[in-house]
């Protein structure tokens, strides 16, 4: 079992780094309409992004399912399981 | 800088790939990004984005199986006739870019199929596989670009033979984002890219200096002796060979060699000369250090020796111990680790990426004798009682004359390459070289300058702009190794002698100062121009020239 809040911290440092905001700006509830550098570009860098700090790979029905902070955690953590 | 990314597939991940790498190295650009698969109508109308912004440098990156992806998979008879129609079609697209963008650079990926195919046993079986066609497209390609002056190829195709397409491509970026290349593919691709854009800025490391022991041999020659250090045509010895013959082809090209190493100078220069498969002699050296002296003071030597800056430098030896003392007294000197199994020496060399050249003219190749008979210049100097003597000894010859087209290359590069003596920093290309040799208003001339030493080839150059009864000069530029031989005043003079024949009045001139080109912060004033706030000029009919009679001009 991971750490979930210890995962919840990197993916929200991910989120900042891709789209060059601060930490404390990325909220849990924010979903590609908040975001405004989160288009269809941004989205490639960050599922590349999030794929290189978890070691993961994502499906294609993953990265299509990815629409906001909270649903990108979840979906982290369930690949994580599964693994 | 400006540079343009274009493409038929989605430049934008290269694209922000390559800013991160080009900022990392402080590079100042701005970067353009052509829209998805934008590439024909840009290239076809005048109008369009890409000749807007006037770019200095142009990616142009199309995807072969994308390009051709119907043809492939049709059932036609005439399937390489169609095939290599399609190829043509697009090279006449390549050459209407290179036609419409003269002083662009333009680089232009080789081609390649992303996705596996060598696997089927079909290929090199029958006469038209997947990679008979890619090597006809290439073939096509690369006659094309030979016969252009801004274009040059990028061999992304050897990066993927060598990184491999399953590290480099990733399947649902094609369909997710219609780009084929994986995260590691996108950074090994902005990072061949910004090699290319580094040899166009002429950014490079000009000298190897190296150890000995362990380096360029396996052993310590002080106690192993000359029969019995690792060194020979065959077996584990091959790969200091092989390592010294990757090293001589860098010399070749003209990068300079020193070596810095605590040994026994007499043993070393024995062995260079005595043992056969030392393919390094003393000779290629422009500098030998070899004493038991701190490597760092030795370093400064060398660095003070062949008048280089410290960033022009790299260091290759063995010892951790002895990279770090240059690594902290000379942080600029690149100092990588050799890897720590001798036998990855040769591979070393071959992946070093800081010797990238786009050309290589002929001053290249010869670039290693001139700063040796430089160093024994200076030698002379330091034992000649006054600077006239000096002058004189050195027997001086300049050819001097306007540009033909055998000078273009060489004179392109002056103007991108050369910082220190160069009044207005002005960088052209080889087609804007070309269009000022064709314009009446404008004269190109050259120097080249031979002496008791040796050639030095073109070391002058300097552009002219005729407007009415004055000429300005727009371009005044001399390489650093010919400098402090007068031999700047003796183009000058050619220069003035040739406009006075023109009819002309009036000569200007114009210092811009940059960080680097002090030395000629003087050059008006210091032949009798007169001026103030960087621009000079003189009246022609009153002007005396200054006398330079140690070099005999020839034209």
């Amino acid at each position: 079992m991971h750490n979930k809040e210890e995962i919840t911290k990197r993916v929200i440092n991910v989120f900042a780094n891709s789209f060059n905001m601060d930490e404390s700006k990325v909220k849990i509830s924010d979903t590609k309409k908040d975001i405004e550098l989160w288009d269809s570009i941004g989205h490639l860098h960050l599922i590349m992004n999030i794929e290189l700090e978890f070691e993961i790979r994502l499906s294609v029905d993953e990265i299509n399912g990815i629409n906001s902070v909270e649903n990108c955690i979840k979906i982290i953590n369930k690949s994580l399981d599964g693994n | 800088m400006k540079v343009y990314f274009l493409g038929n597939y989605t430049q934008n991940l290269v694209s922000d790939t390559f800013i991160r790498f080009a900022k990392a190295q402080n590079f100042d650009i701005t970067v353009y990004t052509s829209g998805f698969n934008q590439y024909r109508q840009e290239i076809i109308n005048p109008n369009s984005p890409l000749y807007r912004h006037s770019p200095d440098v142009v990616f142009l990156s199309v995807d072969l199986f994308t390009l051709t992806e119907d043809i492939i998979y049709s059932n036609a008879k005439n399937l390489s006739g169609v095939f290599e129609e399609r190829i043509s079609d697009f090279l006449q697209l390549l050459k209407t870019l290179d036609e419409n963008l003269t002083g662009t650079q333009i680089f232009i990926d080789n081609f390649f199929f992303f996705r596996p195919v060598t696997m089927a046993t079909i290929e090199y079986n029958s006469p038209f596989g997947y990679l008979q066609l890619e090597n006809i497209a290439n073939t096509m390609l690369t006659e094309m670009v030979a016969g252009t002056g801004n274009l040059k190829i990028v061999n992304v195709k050897s990066l993927v033979d060598q990184k491999g397409a399953e590290n480099l491509f990733d399947e649902r970026m094609h369909y997710l984002a219609k780009s084929h290349w994986s995260q590691k593919g996108l950074q090994d691709l902005a990072g061949l890219y910004l090699r290319y854009f580094k040899a166009y800025k002429g950014i490079r490391k000009k000298c190897v200096v190296l150890d000995l022991d362990n380096t360029l041999w396996g052993g310590i020659i002080g106690d192993d002796g000359i029969e019995n250090i690792k060194l020979s045509n065959d077996g584990e010895g091959k790969a200091f060979y092989d390592f010294q013959r990757e090293l001589l082809k860098l010399y070749n090209r003209g990068i300079l060699l020193a070596i810095n190493s605590k040994n026994t100078e007499e043993i070393v220069v024995e062995t260079m000369e005595k043992h056969p498969y030392m393919l390094l002699k003393p000779d290629h050296f422009i500098s030998m250090k070899i004493n038991w002296n701190n490597k760092a003071q030795n370093m400064e030597e060398i660095a003070d020796e062949i008048n280089l800056g410290l960033d022009s430098l790299v260091f290759l030896d063995d010892s951790e111990f002895e990279r770090e003392v240059i690594r902290n007294k000379f942080p600029e000197i690149y100092t990588p680790a050799l890897p720590k199994d001798f036998s990855e020496y040769p591979n070393f060399i071959r992946n070093l990426d800081v010797f990238d050249f786009l050309s290589l003219t002929g001053d290249d190749f010869a670039r290693n004798k001139m700063y040796k008979s430089n160093v024994q210049r200076n030698k002379l100097r330091k034992s000649t009682m006054n600077i006239e003597d000096f002058y004189y000894s050195l027997d001086m010859e300049a050819t001097i004359n306007k540009t033909t087209p055998f000078q273009v290359p060489r004179i392109a590069q002056m103007t991108q390459k050369t910082n220190q003596f160069n009044l207005r920093t002005q960088r052209y290309t080889e087609s804007d070289i070309k269009r000022f040799m064709e314009d009446e208003n404008h004269e190109v001339y050259f120097l080249s300058l031979a002496d008791k030493f040796g050639d030095n080839g073109i070391v002058g150059t300097a552009i002219i702009n005729i407007d009415g009864e004055a000429a300005f000069i727009d371009s005044f530029i001399f390489s650093c190794r010919a400098l402090g031989r007068t031999a700047e005043t003796a183009l000058l003079n050619y220069i003035i002698d040739d406009v006075k024949s023109k009819g002309l009045k009036k000569l200007e001139g114009e210092y811009l100062p940059t960080k680097k080109n002090m030395p000629c912060k003087d050059f008006y004033k210091d032949h009798g121009f007169e001026g103030k706030g960087g621009k000079w000029g003189i009246n022609l009919d009153d002007y005396q020239h200054k006398h330079i009679p140690w070099i005999k001009v020839f034209s």
